[in-house]
């Protein structure tokens, strides 16, 4: 066994990150690692190599004992890791970078040879052209090339791999397979935690299955994709197990890892029965590589969810020539990563609009670059005709925009009441904030119920509806609302829902950002679909939910 | 020595702990709400003492009837200076800020020195160097007066902190800078703002540091030290963790000098400050910055 | 082909600054040969320092630690030096190894303890340490209190030894920081110092690495103290435990430029010259370093080696950087 995790568990306060997980590594096995958002994948990773000690629990390392053990002791045993966010020594050269690796875990004491080995690695992964370049100065491929090079250096028999495709278009991971396969092929043993379910399928012997913390299936690609567990961890379509409320907010995101980039069905299913079948069919069609297809997927996306009450969305109003707002041409990223190419998109008053894509996509980045988060690159935003150029960041409250931002951010260590309060700052919702209050506590009676409770001490859906509470005290014109119903449970998400619709009667315009297909588009009267930084279609909902093009452009090739 | 020496040491040395939070207080804000260490905040207390010093020459006034002007000119002052120069460096590292701050800090010392030379000053009036008898303690009236001072002035922060839009909008701005600009509230603004309550209330602390003693160019050394202690013991973020820890370091530092002898008290406090920041780098009342 | 050329030109580069460098150390060594006694003086503040800046240049420029109590060990290397001659009555050089034994010996003594703090707290941590140390001292009868300590006449050596004693000791300061820097720890000190959560997967032992360079820059202050003390003849825990010792050190660093070798070395010369320009003016000399140091960094984080090293790639490499450039971010666009 190169690895073996007993029992191992691991809380933060009161929230369990990982609970009892057990299972082994053999050695030259890739064994994936799948789950849902928060499912605990990282905090894996993060135990393994010593980043923090296990409360219960062992971690063995070729037979030998490693819970326990310091970062760097672990890491010059033979443990090679890269991070989500890749982190590079960026005052250090890329030559540099594998040195240090190589030098204090892998066992090469001169610079020299560290050197000469550092180049071949980087050979192998494709940076040699860039190997006295500063690491900062590197696009996010070749970071990533780097954060595997990095843990190439350490010489490791295991390597952990955390989302390392993630964020590359397609023929950047196409790069990044090839290398992993070779790596492979020469016996490398792996853990991948991937999204990405071409690389994850292709890649894993077996896989893991993370929900909550807890290991919810183990096997083959296809039998773990047959475990109603994991269809429900992914699709949701089941009714709401117990509720979940108690969960941080950072829970599994409900139909979150919809297959994002798969590697496409083989056969298309048989007719879907229920819509259970359905989706473990069009899962199971993706876990087997084949010709990308999206029909099969398809089928699970077009069968009604039973059991949920959907709000049905106002009918359309009239659209007014002028868009409330504009993005125009917009490109936009941070530091050497572009996150938007050339984005256009029109809000027009009194309409939801939604915004459909996956991790990764761009959503965040589209609001963050409409709300003065991030630097435009290029392009303009015009709200109510004014260019948001002109206008600072905190001033766009008082002009009528509000955001629930992704991750919920209320203040926790202010009461429910000082919370709303204080969205009441900008001079205009001041006035009003009693009536306002009324309002939002007709919407949200839980809120009423809470108000004097600290923000820490809400559940996950309340902390939400706290955010948008929040959020309408400002009286917005236009309401932004980033991944609502990330880690909620369903019959949770279901009253969200409800609570958007009425918002949008009462005459708020509103920008929906959601991972979850069916719930946006039968929310929403308009939606635009991103990916990898480009808007890739739009259209009404109804033309969406009928569109060929979309279907198989969301599961994506 | 006497049981009475020690009491009074430590009744004495608990009663000018309200000196030490009412000095403290301006580094807790600023640490707190913007998590800058104001290495120059000992020389805003100084210079709120020679400014006391000169106003009193001129005009004549009681140094605590100057504080009417002196407060909102030291607001300004600091609001200023958080605006146009440390406001810049916020989001440029930890370091950045700091290092600025012990440049100011230089300048200022200096500057002390050329305008009202290195003699040692105080600021007197007939009260300053009173004292009551109380239980065969001698109680200086500063001593007591610093006491109440501090209690007041804390629970107004509080209550400011709590209850005012301003105060709740400085808490959220600490607590997470990008969701308060959403919601309206503009974090440079606030920080300014958080500078110039630091700086008004070191007026009143520097004011009442010489009229209890005495000072010179180099005094705001010792008081940003023992300011460091009160706010690392009292935990961040904390205005009532401050009162109580500027209490608890003037009782330590009052028996200390009782027993060692005064030129040892200072240590006394320096060393509980390294004992307790090792123990707990988030302070006994405070919470844990992870 | 333009990997080699560059190589090449990196080469050049290197073996000019060691040109540069030693016929700098040929013209100071002659000094007081060509010098007045004035000169001496100059640069032999100048020397110490530059071994002060260097060390501290060490911890903060490499390591990532920004300590405001680098006189803590100045003070402990120069009152164990002057206590060995005078107590022990034992030769200079001996008592200068020991005085910086001490030093190294506080730093490992308070190295487990201060490491535990992070960023801010470290260094308010060192503040304090030096602060305590100085009241302990000044309150310390056995070691003179307030007073100080004297060093027996008969000890003193000439003000041209020492001279050149403390010009080794600078150059020996650039070379350790030199060869650390092009060592396996001076890697790993890098490492942590850009990542430290990365380092640790590396393999790098934090603690360890971050006590070797703490422990080196302690020996080469606890040498100038002790260096200084001879010097001085005379020594007193005001003066000697000073922040300005502290102060200087870090304008040097971070006005020459922070995290380079050469750069200590060119603030050394700048302050060293403001310091002579204005030198019956010591306030406004003080006050302009402030200012300085406000200044740089704020517009110049680099340092004047930074704002030249940018200004020399600008005129040279200009047009062909800019070219990459170009390339660069049409690749991004893809």
């Amino acid at each position: 066994m190169m690895l073996r995790l007993e029992n191992v568990s691991k809380s933060f306060g009161a929230v369990a990150a990982i609970s009892d997980v057990s299972f082994a590594v053999q050695k030259g096995e890739v064994l994936g690692i799948m789950g849902p958002n928060g499912a605990g994948k990282t905090t894996l990773f993060n135990l393994i190599m010593g980043e923090f000690p296990v409360d219960r629990g062992t971690i063995h390392f070729d037979d030998k004992p490693i819970h326990g053990l310091s970062s760097h002791e672990i890491a010059a045993m033979g443990l090679g890791r890269t991070y989500q966010i890749p982190q590079p020594y960026r005052g250090m050269t890329v030559v540099e970078n594998l040195m240090v690796g190589d030098m204090f875990g892998g066992k090469h004491a001169s610079l020299s040879r560290a050197r000469r080995r550092a180049y071949e690695i980087l050979d192998r992964v494709g940076l040699a052209d860039n190997a006295e370049k500063l690491a900062g100065s590197l696009g996010l491929l070749d970071l990533k090339r780097l954060e595997l090079a990095k843990a190439l250096a350490m010489n490791p028999r295991l390597l952990l791999l955390d989302e390392i495709a993630g964020g590359l278009v397609e023929n950047e991971v196409v790069v990044l397979r090839d290398i992993l396969d070779d790596l492979k092929k020469e016996g490398v043993t792996m853990l991948v935690i991937e999204h990405v379910m071409g690389i994850l399928f292709g890649l894993s012997d077996r896989i893991v299955v993370l929900n909550f913390g807890q290991l919810i299936a183990q096997g083959t690609a296809k039998e773990v994709m047959e475990e109603p567990q994991v269809i429900e961890a992914y699709l949701g379509t089941a009714h709401a197990a117990e509720d979940r409320d108690g969960r941080p907010a950072s829970g599994p995101s409900v139909a979150a890892a919809m297959p994002a980039a798969s590697a496409g069905s083989g056969a298309p299913s048989s007719a879907a029965g229920t819509a259970e079948e359905a989706a473990s069919a069009a899962l199971k069609g993706a876990a087997s590589s084949g010709a990308p297809d999206g029909s099969a997927a398809s089928a699970a996306f077009d069968a009604p969810t039973p059991g949920t009450a959907r709000p049905a969305a106002s009918a359309a109003p009239a659209v007014s020539a002028q868009p409330l707002l504009e993005v125009v041409s917009v490109t936009a990223g941070y530091d050497k990563f572009i996150a938007l190419f050339d984005v256009s998109l029109e809000i027009y008053e009194g309409e939801i609009t939604g915004l459909i894509g996956v991790n990764g996509a761009g959503k965040t980045s589209l609001i963050r670059a409409i709300t003065k988060g991030i630097p435009l690159m290029g392009g303009a935003v015009r709200y109510k005709g004014i260019d948001l150029a002109t206008v600072e960041a905190h001033k766009l409250a008082e002009l009528g925009i509000s955001q629930s931002i992704e991750g919920r951010k209320i203040f926790p260590e202010l009461t429910v009441l000082e919370n709303l309060e204080l969205g009441a700052y900008n001079k205009r919702a001041r006035q009003r904030r009693k009536q306002t209050l009324r309002e939002v506590f007709d919407l949200f009676p839980i809120l009423e119920e809470k108000k004097n409770q600290l923000g820490t001490l809400l559940s996950g859906g309340q902390q939400q509806m706290l955010a948008i509470g929040r959020a309408l005290m400002s009286l917005p014109d236009f309401l932004i609302l980033d991944e609502v119903s990330l880690g909620l449970a369903p019959v949770v998400i279901d009253q969200l829902y409800k609570a958007i619709v009425e918002i949008n009667r009462r005459g708020t315009t509103i920008l929906l950002v959601e991972q979850s297909i069916q719930r946006c588009l039968d929310t929403v009267h308009r939606a635009y679909v991103i990916e990898h930084g480009r808007i890739v279609l739009s259209g009404s909902a109804e033309e969406l939910k009928n569109n060929e093009e979309f279907k198989k452009a969301y599961f994506g090739v | 020595m006497s049981s009475t020496t020690l009491i009074a040491g430590l009744v004495t040395g608990l009663l000018l702990g309200g000196l030490f939070a009412i000095c403290a207080l301006g580094l807790s804000l600023v640490f707190g709400i913007m998590r800058l260490v104001n290495v120059v905040h000992g020389e805003l207390l100084v210079l709120a003492a020679y400014l006391n010093f000169t106003l009193g020459r001129w005009a004549g006034i009681d140094p605590l009837l100057s504080l009417l002007i002196l407060v909102p000119i030291m607001f300004g002052f600091g609001f200023l200076i958080q605006k146009t120069i440390l406001n810049p460096l916020m989001n440029k590292g930890d370091e950045a800020p700091l290092l600025t701050a012990f440049g100011l800090s230089i300048i200022a010392q200096n500057l002390f020195l050329l305008i009202w030379k290195a003699d040692t000053r105080s600021l007197n009036t007939e009260y300053t160097g009173l004292g009551l008898p109380v239980a065969g303690i001698q109680i200086p009236l500063m001593y007591l007066l610093e006491f109440v001072i501090a209690i007041v002035l804390i629970l107004l922060v509080h209550l400011f902190m709590r209850k005012t839009f301003l105060g709740k909008a400085m808490r959220a701005a600490a607590l997470d800078a990008d969701t308060a600009r959403v919601m309206g509230i503009n974090p440079k603004f606030v920080y300014a703002f958080t500078y110039g309550m630091g700086s008004a209330v070191a007026a009143l602390g520097g004011t009442l540091i010489a009229m209890t003693f005495s000072f010179v160019p180099t005094t705001g050394l010792v008081w940003l030290l023992n300011g460091f202690v009160v706010v690392v013991l009292g935990g961040l973020g904390s205005v009532f963790g401050t009162l109580g820890a500027g209490f608890l370091l003037g009782a330590a530092e009052g028996l200390g000098g009782a027993i060692f002898g005064t030129g040892y008290r200072e240590l006394v406090g320096y060393i509980i400050f390294l004992i307790v920041l090792i123990m707990r780098p988030s302070g006994l009342f405070g919470r844990s910055n992870g | 082909m333009d990997k080699q050329l560059r190589q090449l030109k990196t080469d050049k580069k290197a073996y000019g600054k060691l040109a540069g460098l030693l016929g700098l150390a040929a013209f100071l060594l002659l000094i007081p040969v060509i010098g007045d006694s004035y000169a001496e003086l100059f640069f032999y503040l100048l020397f110490i320092n530059v071994a002060l800046a260097q060390s501290w240049n060490l911890l903060a420029g490499y390591t990532g630690l920004i300590s405001l109590g680098h006189a803590a060990f100045f003070g402990i290397g120069a009152y164990t030096t002057a206590l060995v001659m005078i107590w022990l009555k034992w030769p200079f050089f001996v008592a200068l190894i020991l005085g910086a034994a001490a030093s190294m010996l506080f730093a490992l003594i308070v190295s487990r303890p201060i490491f535990r703090l992070r960023g801010i707290y470290f260094t308010i941590g060192t503040m304090v340490l030096a602060e305590a140390l100085r009241i302990w001292m000044i309150n310390w009868e056995k070691t003179g209190g307030a007073q100080g300590v004297n060093l027996p006449l008969e000890t003193a050596l000439s003000y041209t030894t020492m001279y050149y004693i403390a010009f080794v000791l600078a150059a020996a300061s650039v070379i350790t920081l030199a060869v650390i820097l092009r060592s396996k720890i001076g890697m790993g000190l890098r490492a942590i110092r850009d990542n430290e959560r990365s380092a640790r997967n590396s393999g790098v032992n934090i603690y360890r690495t971050k006590l070797t360079a703490f422990l080196i820059s302690a020996l080469i202050t606890g040498l100038a103290g002790g260096i200084h003390a001879e010097y001085s003849g005379t020594i007193e825990p005001y003066s000697i435990f000073s922040i300005n010792w502290t102060l200087t050190a870090l304008v040097i660093v971070i006005v020459g430029g922070m995290g380079t070798i050469t750069g200590p070395i060119l603030g050394a010369f700048i302050v060293g010259l403001l310091g002579e320009f204005l030198i019956h003016y010591p306030t406004i000399h003080l006050i302009i370093l402030g200012i300085i140091l406000i200044a740089v960094i704020r517009f110049f984080p680099g340092g004047l080696r930074g704002a030249l090293v940018t200004l020399y790639r600008l005129l040279t490499e200009g047009r062909s950087a800019r070219k990459i450039a170009g390339n660069q971010s049409g690749a991004d666009a893809k």
